[in-house]
């Protein structure tokens, strides 16, 4: 029963880690060059974070399939190979399917077979690991890609062309522009923000805010230990006095 | 061999070892070549799911791009493979009516370009007008896979279809200039073709003055200039035809119209003159015939050069009668929408009290040239202006005269300058007095501009006569010249 418990957590944390605490762009800094290239728009970045996820998670849980099968020697072409296979399935099936998808992302499709994070995985986490901790591990790093280049996305969209559009990539969906700084006539965009050094500029503003909490954070955890540290020597000092007195108060005794 | 001497040789693998090694080798290669096989099947057979769907998308964005080509365009004729090129894969005839009988230009489809390891782009081109003067069409990207893509399309793509011309097609300086100069060479590409596959729009221009005009009219090759007409189902071409050498003083108009079906081909060219308010219409001539009932159609351009107007378009049956119905009415609307800019247009700016004016008075050289030191000026023709409709009472004569200035050198300068205007004068044969002036033709290096910032000739031609004898030049001196001499030679009439 306490092997499943700690089988569960384990689970949880492989999920959860990447969503937050390891998030591969935000913490990681990885698979960057897509999360500036595509984030002009929100629909750009869910459909990039959608693919992303497919192809990390059948990767990973391919490699993870066939970890006790594939040599060591030929580890890494086979995990391109095996890469490569899903890109080009997502290829497919989003120009065929979703073809504004495809020509919006146009050439950071077929970019993902060179992406770190999916290779990263493969090599340090599915080749190790059991399908389902591999599942769950790839299932958090894609959600939390996706929601980290999302959430650029969403500050460029509405920046750079002060509009937020949905239906445009999607074309399932019914055709939506919020006017967020459009109004009345007025057009608060900085179009800047919708070029690649606005993905630049927002990326680093993120990051910059992140460093700060990290720090903090940081730097009250060494706070705390420090403050634990100190009690616990007082408490030791406290012990030894009492300790002492109680020694020389037996040794008093004896005298009498 | 002792234990010693062994082990004073090589470490070196017993052929057991040799061939385990191989094996295992050959198992790891098997494991790849397995893995890489499922991959092949697996994408194999997600091809032929996906293979016709990317198909019919593809075709449909292409139709849609056939739209954004020619606005107007209804339907495309078959496609016609291009073989050796190494940009354009196709191309294909856009037509603005369902029964594909009239012909708006070609559409070229290119290859996928990749261009350098940015991505690739596949575009439609379309060009329109004549193969010796082509007219660069707007272009739809039906691929744009590039990292750039959204500087290629903002920075040139949308700056070339607003406005398709040399310039923003030679403007690939946009932030994505591979993308934009691979699209620049895929227009060229069309272009070329549609040059070299030619339009066969038959072209005689002599022949058709003679057969519009007559033998021994005022229309002359010489004097003519030609300019493409966009934004016309029929009429591409229209050529100005003017009374002299100097290029000034419009006479009329020839248009060449064109009629494509797939019963074939009908091209026309439209005689007109007069004014916008009273067009005056001259003859047709066929210059190509090739539609089934071409007969038909001869004997109709008969009828219609027997009394050329526009009751004799009226009656029209079949398609090729209307199609010439539709041409010449075309050509009447262009014509009326850039009125001849002839001498006579200006009369009444310059005599307000004229209600009517003369043929014009031809002179010839040796009557109208006066040879000047520094050039020359030409007195070339004179109207006689009339203050009632019955040219009884005749109250000013409009002369046209040129005014050359040869090379003559103004502190360093080499300077020259030919000068076309009309000039009235009136008043008593003994007394006579100049009036207003109107300025043709400028042709000049002089870089000098007159007191009120204006060129200096026009300057000069502006304010006359009161800034006559302000910043004289040797240019006004030879205008000044001609103007004496049409005085001269209004009081010697």
């Amino acid at each position: 029963m306490a092997t499943n418990t700690i089988a569960r957590s384990q689970h949880k944390e492989n999920f959860l880690n990447p969503i937050w605490k390891a998030n591969p762009l935000f913490i990681l800094l990885l698979g960057t060059c897509p999360a500036l290239g595509v984030t002009t728009t929100v629909e750009n970045a869910i459909g990039m974070g959608i693919l992303f996820t497919f192809v990390l998670v059948g990767s990973s849980v391919l490699v993870s399939l066939l970890r006790k099968i594939i040599p060591e020697e030929i580890e890494t072409p086979a995990f391109i190979l095996i890469i490569a296979t899903f890109v080009t399935i997502v290829k497919m099936l989003s120009e065929a399917f979703l073809p504004e998808l495809y020509s919006g992302l146009g050439v950071f499709i077929s970019l993902l077979v060179v992406n770190c994070i999916v290779l990263g995985r493969a090599e340090a986490f599915a080749k190790k690991n059991g399908v389902l901790d591999s599942l769950l591990d790839a299932l958090g790093n894609g959600v939390g890609y996706l929601l980290a280049i999302t959430s650029i996305a969403l500050i460029r969209e509405i920046l750079g062309t002060g509009t937020i559009t949905f239906g445009a990539v999607f074309t399932f969906l019914p055709k939506i522009v919020l006017p967020i700084l459009k109004f009345d006539g007025v057009d608060l965009s900085i179009p800047l923000f919708a070029k690649p050094a606005g993905a630049f500029i927002v990326f680093g503003v993120i990051e910059a805010i992140i460093g700060v909490f990290t720090l903090r954070k940081a730097e009250k955890e060494a706070a705390a230990k420090r403050e634990a540290i100190l009690a616990a020597q007082k408490a030791k000092a406290a012990a030894l006095a009492a300790e002492k007195a109680k020694t020389a108060e037996a040794a008093g005794k004896e005298d009498k | 061999m002792s234990e010693e001497l062994k082990n004073e040789l090589p470490n070196e693998e017993t052929p057991k070892e040799e061939k385990n090694g191989a094996l295992r080798w050959l198992k790891i290669g098997g494991i790849l070549a397995a893995i890489a096989g499922c991959s092949a099947l697996a994408l194999t057979a997600l091809n032929l799911l996906t293979a016709p769907v990317i198909e019919a998308n593809n075709a449909a964005k292409e139709a849609g791009g056939y739209k954004e080509v020619f606005a107007d365009c209804v339907a495309v004729s078959e496609e016609v493979a291009i073989e050796g090129n190494a940009n354009l894969s196709s191309y294909l005839v856009a037509y603005s009516d369902s029964g594909k009988t009239q012909q708006i230009g070609f559409i070229y489809k290119s290859n996928l370009i990749p261009v350098q390891s940015y991505g690739n782009i596949q575009a439609l081109v379309g060009i329109s007008g004549s193969a010796d003067a082509p007219i660069l069409g707007k272009v739809y990207l039906v691929a744009n896979t590039l990292s750039y893509k959204a500087q290629f399309e903002d920075g040139y793509v949308t700056p070339y279809n607003a406005n398709p011309t040399e310039e923003t097609l030679a403007a690939t300086k946009c932030g994505a200039t591979y993308g934009a100069e691979a699209l620049k060479a895929i227009i060229n590409s069309a272009r070329d073709h549609f040059s070299s596959i030619g339009d066969d729009f038959q072209e005689n221009l002599e022949q058709d003055i003679l057969d519009i005009f007559g033998e021994g009219s005022a229309y002359h090759v010489a004097y003519s200039e030609t300019s493409n007409v966009s934004g016309t189902t029929y009429v591409k071409k229209a050529y100005r035809f003017f009374e002299d050498e100097t290029i000034t003083g419009e006479i009329g108009r020839l248009y060449s119209a064109k009629y494509k079906s797939e019963g074939g081909d009908l091209y026309l060219t439209v005689g007109l003159s007069g004014t916008s308010e009273e067009v005056q219409y001259q003859k047709l001539s066929i210059t190509k015939n090739t539609v089934t009932e071409s007969n038909d159609v001869e004997a109709y351009v008969a009828a219609y050069n027997a009394a050329p107007g526009e009751t004799s378009l009226a009656s029209t049956s079949d398609d090729y009668t209307k199609a010439i119905q539709a041409m010449v009415q075309e050509a009447v609307v262009t014509f009326k929408a850039d009125p001849l800019l002839s001498c006579s247009s200006y009369f009444e700016n310059m005599v307000s009290s004229a209600s009517s004016y003369s043929e014009p008075t031809v002179l010839a050289e040796e009557k109208g040239k006066e040879t000047l030191d520094t050039g020359y000026d030409y007195v070339m023709r004179y109207w006689s202006l009339y203050s009632d409709a019955e040219k009884t009472n005749e109250i000013a004569k409009v002369y046209k005269v040129r005014a050359v200035l040869d090379t003559v050198n103004s502190r360093g300068v080499p300077l020259t300058s030919d000068t076309t205007f009309l000039v009235t004068v009136s008043g008593e044969k003994t007394d006579p007095i100049v009036g207003k002036l109107k300025l043709l033709k400028n042709e000049t290096n002089n870089p000098y501009k007159s007191s009120d910032g204006k060129p200096i000739i026009e300057g000069y031609v502006d304010s006359y006569p009161e800034g006559s004898s302000a910043n004289a030049t040797y240019s006004m001196n030879v205008v000044k010249s001609g103007i004496d001499h049409a005085v001269s030679l209004y009081g010697a009439m």
